[in-house]
């Protein structure tokens, strides 16, 4: 029953593996005393080369659908592989694929958890997908948004290669909870270089972006109904994470120094302070010297913890960067955390954490318990491309390219939109606010962006308490200069149209 | 005459101060390094000596300079391209190429002197707390004695050496060269998009093939819909305990059961309850007035580590339980694929008609562990509160390695591979059995289970237990002591081996050792 054929694309002993296959499967030699031709023979009758054959044969031997007897020859394994695989369906008779009345549904309400409902997340069902809704390509303006097509994917490649060539399987086993060793390292160099930040390899706890480094963090340090401080407006996410945590997420104002440090008299303390002194998100505040001195002052005076969120302050536009501020702290009372998200590609999934002693351990275990480590071979590759130069050669030639996308955002901006908005132009990242002028003008600047498929995050969206005037957050970054016009130009002409 | 020579001398002086830096240049032709990466570097290197920081620095064109070093104008143009590209340079129309001022350094390097005291690396550099950080409760709760190095799995449990340490799957023969080309033709296909972020859920091909091997191999009634990508088992238990409790609500585990559970359920803040297990699975026995589980977790196809496989009276018995008292079955079939005795009984999952069962797989014992991929099939109302709670945990897993997957399962490796490796260990099981029996049968008496890459070996005389564990720790043959499991269970001493990431040569090897480490110690 075997017909090969030589002009198909599937490769011949592949034809022949399968063929067998289906015929060893169908039913009709279940018996086991079946024996196959010899290589040579069947090799003969199909006209095919003896080296065909046993490719096919050596490929239905290790699945396990033949067995060698010595000296009399190639039988078919009885019992086949399916029959350790597929199991007996039962006669519940309603065993079928996919069909949706098949599924089964809870009869009573389900009751989830309180921090899950306090996840203020309003999303179902497909706006889950991120790629295909806010962070997908088309020209959406959308904030915190890197260049991904910047990316030297082919180093990056190569650079895999060469990890896997070197250290083999090891990278294929379960891995350090804290992170592979030469990344450690790599990042500890590169943090007391160049973000003055003070650490040890040894406290530095690789997590898988800055969403778990937020999460690890909070479960270490804060047990459930305590108190979190967070910036207002803020990171949406951050929340999230703390939420989820249990903690008890107190919203902060800003003023143009950064966070607020205001309590009432009666108001608990903070466990844990969550800030992100380079670059605030939104509003892309730097927090000022003299703010970092009183924050660190009272966290000392309250036994409090800072978390330090420093996701984008390798894109600085103006005059040097302030030092991190776990820098600054003398107490251990700082934890530093970073991403590559923005700095490579948010798909990479790797950020770090750079502990105080006393809370490595915490940390490690807390990442043994939640999901084991990050990828190792994708940690190895990131090591050597770090020390091999081609991070800092990235984020330099990033910067030159989003502090050009920049100017003309701005520029553009102004040309053809100046009439309804002020833009707010922060020293660094990749975001930009851009005010309304008329307040009332807010829903239906709102409503247009969406229908035009321009979508800034509008402010309000991410306050907490603060009630600030209406504005529209923008990404710039991973868009080239024409496409930033074009979407421009759509706003501003609907704006028009829609009579704003 | 004067004023020529002024001129003259001038027009030197500019060329010779954009000249002078660059003779300082050494290009070495036997260097592995490319010479225009070496031009790069050393042009980077002056003008990050600070030199130049005026930016009125013009450099030669790029002619003058490939005759100065005799190379190749191309090779220099490689070169001050890249410098361009990070800020080093910038051109001015028709006056030629200028350093860039500031450079590119100045935007990147904080400010250290505010500091004062910073040093690199070293124990001093990095401050102590003034009073202990303060742990938060559950952390301290978690059963883990571990420190410091000893988090290093890598190091330690599942390294390389012939540890029989339980549940590690033979890793060198996953057959990455595929994995790797399978890599290369989805990253050509679908490009940067995989390097965006992405759905929270999972990617939909993997969720469609996923879906589809469940259905066929393991009876789980499942539509991609309901599908939630993971990073491995540990998360999957995670997110359904972080969905379904609140801090301190009972949920049931077998006793002895995987560590892992009891971490993972810890750290979500619940209130354990051990049960016991007999030969049909966990025993559903409750006491008056104690509370009824909102989870019940459960490794039916092959209880870790006792191997049990959950009796068919027994799962229903558990089910019509769940239903009765308004509780989730979490079942945790991370390695059903590897079955030696007949074919296995259909998921729990696949007999469930009330929606009550949440159905969890990984590829760490089927693939590679290091690859952090494992999936949730979540009862319908449950999809969204688990894809939430993933988003504010870390997001998703890498679309790469995802895309990947599902390409490694569409085009039919994985199920080959599969085939491939239940052949394998069976083999390896076959001689593992009859090698130890052989060499240790006097000692001890193999549980040998249907399914799984473990066995358990009870200590024949309960009083050698403690010689044989630290003979184990010495020679380096590392089974796991059976009570590492154990929360309330009183069982009698035994070991859990692992035999399916060795060769027969190496677990021949091992199990010699272990024979005569035993023999001189005197037990036998």
């Amino acid at each position: 029953m075997i017909r090969l054929d030589r002009t198909s694309t599937e490769p011949l002993h592949q034809q022949l593996y399968r063929q067998i296959r289906d015929e060893l499967r169908s039913g009709s030699f279940s018996d086991g005393a079946c024996r196959l031709p010899s290589s040579r023979a069947l090799a003969l009758e199909l006209g095919i080369s003896r080296l065909t054959v046993n490719f096919a044969f050596s490929k239905l031997h290790a699945e396990g659908y033949l067995r060698s007897k010595a000296k009399s020859g190639t039988f078919i394994a009885h019992p086949l592989p399916e029959t350790f695989l597929s199991p007996i369906k039962l006669s519940t008779g309603r065993i079928g694929r996919g069909a949706s009345e098949i599924r089964p549904t809870a009869k009573r309400p389900l009751r989830i958890a309180d921090r899950v409902v306090e996840l203020r997340d309003q999303r179902v069902g497909n706006q889950f997908d991120l790629g295909r809704t806010a962070a997908g390509p088309g020209v959406s303006l959308i904030p915190s948004v890197p260049a991904v097509d910047e990316f030297p994917v082919a180093v990056w490649e190569r650079l895999r290669a060469q990890v896997l060539a070197r250290k083999g399987t090891h990278l294929l086993r379960y891995a350090s909870h804290l992170g592979d060793p030469d990344l450690r390292k790599a990042i500890a160099a590169y943090l007391c270089d160049f973000r003055a930040v003070r650490c040890d390899p040894e406290q530095i706890v690789i997590a898988a972006g800055m969403q778990q480094a937020m999460m690890i963090t909070a479960m270490a340090v804060i047990n459930p109904g305590e108190i979190a401080w967070v910036e207002d407006p803020g990171y949406l996410q951050a929340r999230r994470a703390f939420v989820l945590a249990g903690a008890e997420v107190v919203p902060k104002p800003l003023d143009d120094q950064g966070l607020m440090i205001t309590r009432a008299r009666r108001e608990p303390l903070p466990k844990l302070i969550y800030i992100a002194p380079s670059h605030q998100y939104p509003l892309g505040i730097t927090m000022s010297f003299q703010r970092r001195q009183t924050l660190l002052d009272f966290a000392r005076t309250h036994d409090a913890l800072i978390l330090e969120d420093d996701y984008d302050s390798e894109f600085r536009f103006v005059g040097p960067p302030l030092p991190s501020l776990q820098g600054l702290d003398d107490t251990g009372r700082v934890i530093y955390a970073g991403t590559m998200s923005k700095i490579l590609f948010p798909s990479l999934r790797l950020g770090y954490i750079v502990a105080p002693d006393g809370l490595v351990d915490a940390m490690a275990k807390i990442r043994n318990a939640i999901d084991q480590h990050s990828s190792p071979i994708d940690q190895a590759t990131l090591a050597r491309f770090i020390t091999e130069g081609f991070f800092l050669s990235h984020i330099k030639r990033m910067r030159t390219i989003y502090a050009e996308r920049r100017d003309f955002f701005v520029e553009q901006f102004n040309a053809l939109l100046r009439d309804r908005f002020t833009l707010q132009v922060p020293d660094a990242g990749l975001n930009m606010v851009a005010w309304l002028k008329r307040e009332e003008d807010f829903p239906t600047v709102r409503r247009i962006t969406r229908e035009i498929g321009v979508r800034p995050v509008p402010v309000p969206l991410v306050c907490i308490q603060a009630k600030l005037k209406p504005a529209f957050v923008f990404g710039f970054a991973a868009w080239t200069p024409a496409q930033i016009r074009e979407s421009l130009v759509k706003l501003a002409s609907a704006l028009k149209t829609g009579r704003v | 005459m004067s004023g020529m020579s002024n001129k003259k001398s001038l027009l030197k002086k500019r060329r010779r101060r954009s000249i002078i830096a660059f003779e300082m240049i050494r290009l070495d032709r036997a260097a592995a390094e490319p010479l225009h990466q070496q031009l790069y570097r050393q042009i980077r290197d002056q003008l990050g000596s600070g030199r130049f920081l005026d930016g009125a620095s013009r450099l030669p064109s790029s002619r003058a300079l490939a005759a100065d070093l005799g190379i190749s104008r191309l090779t220099v143009n490689l070169a001050f391209s890249k410098l361009h590209a990070e800020g080093y340079l910038r051109s001015k129309a028709k006056s030629g190429t200028f350093v860039a001022y500031p450079l590119p350094e100045s935007f990147l390097s904080a400010d250290k002197s505010a500091t004062g005291r910073i040093r690199r690396g070293g124990p001093e550099g990095h401050p102590a707390a003034e009073s202990r950080v303060r742990i938060s409760d559950r952390v301290k709760a978690i059963p883990d004695q571990r420190i410091g190095k000893q988090f290093d799995l890598g190091a330690t449990g599942a390294g390389a050496g012939i540890s029989l340490v339980p549940s590690i799957p033979a890793v060198d023969e996953f057959p990455i060269g595929v994995w790797e080309r399978l890599r290369a033709q989805v990253l050509v296909k679908k490009g940067a998009h995989l390097l965006r972020y992405a759905s929270n859920r999972g990617d939909p091909d993997l969720r469609n093939a996923l879906a589809a091997y469940l259905c066929d191999f393991r009876a789980a009634r499942c539509d991609p819909e309901q599908i939630v990508i993971v990073g491995g088992m540990q998360q999957a238990m995670l997110i359904s305990a972080t969905a379904l409790l609140n801090p301190g609500e009972p949920a049931w585990i077998e006793d002895p059961c995987y560590q892992q559970t009891r971490r993972v359920l810890t750290l979500a803040d619940a209130r354990i309850i051990p049960k016991p297990l007999d030969d049909e699975g966990i025993v559903i026995a409750r006491s008056p007035r104690e509370p009824f589980p909102k989870l019940i977790y459960i490794t039916p196809s092959h209880e870790f580590p006792l191997g049990v496989t959950m009796s068919f009276q027994r799962r229903t018995a558990l089910l019509d339980f769940a239903r009765a008292h308004n509780a989730f079955v979490f079942e945790d079939d991370y390695d059903a694929e590897f079955r030696f005795t007949g074919p296995p009984l259909p998921s729990l999952q696949g007999i469930d008609h009330s929606g009550r069962v949440i159905y969890a797989g990984t590829m760490s014992k089927i693939l590679c562990p290091s690859l952090r991929l494992g999936y949730i099939v979540a009862p319908e109302p449950l999809v969204d509160s688990f894809i939430k709670i993933r988003s504010a945990m870390d997001q998703h897993s890498s679309p790469i390695d995802q895309a990947t997957l599902a390409r490694f399962i569409t085009e039919g490796f994985f199920l080959s591979h599969i085939k491939r490796m239940r052949k394998l260990y069976s083999d390896r099981r076959d001689f593992f059995i009859e090698q130890f029996n052989k060499l240790l049968g006097d000692r001890f008496t193999l549980q040998v289970p249907e399914a799984g890459l473990n066995i358990v070996a009870w200590v024949k005389r309960e009083e050698d237990f403690q010689v044989i564990r630290r003979i184990t720790l010495d020679i380096g043959v590392r089974p796991s002591a059976l009570s590492f499991f154990c929360i309330q269970a009183k069982l009698k001493p035994a070991f859990v081996f692992g035999f399916a990431a060795w060769t027969p040569a190496q677990i021949r090897e091992s199990l010699v050792k272990l024979a005569s480490a035993l023999g001189r110690a005197g037990i036998a």
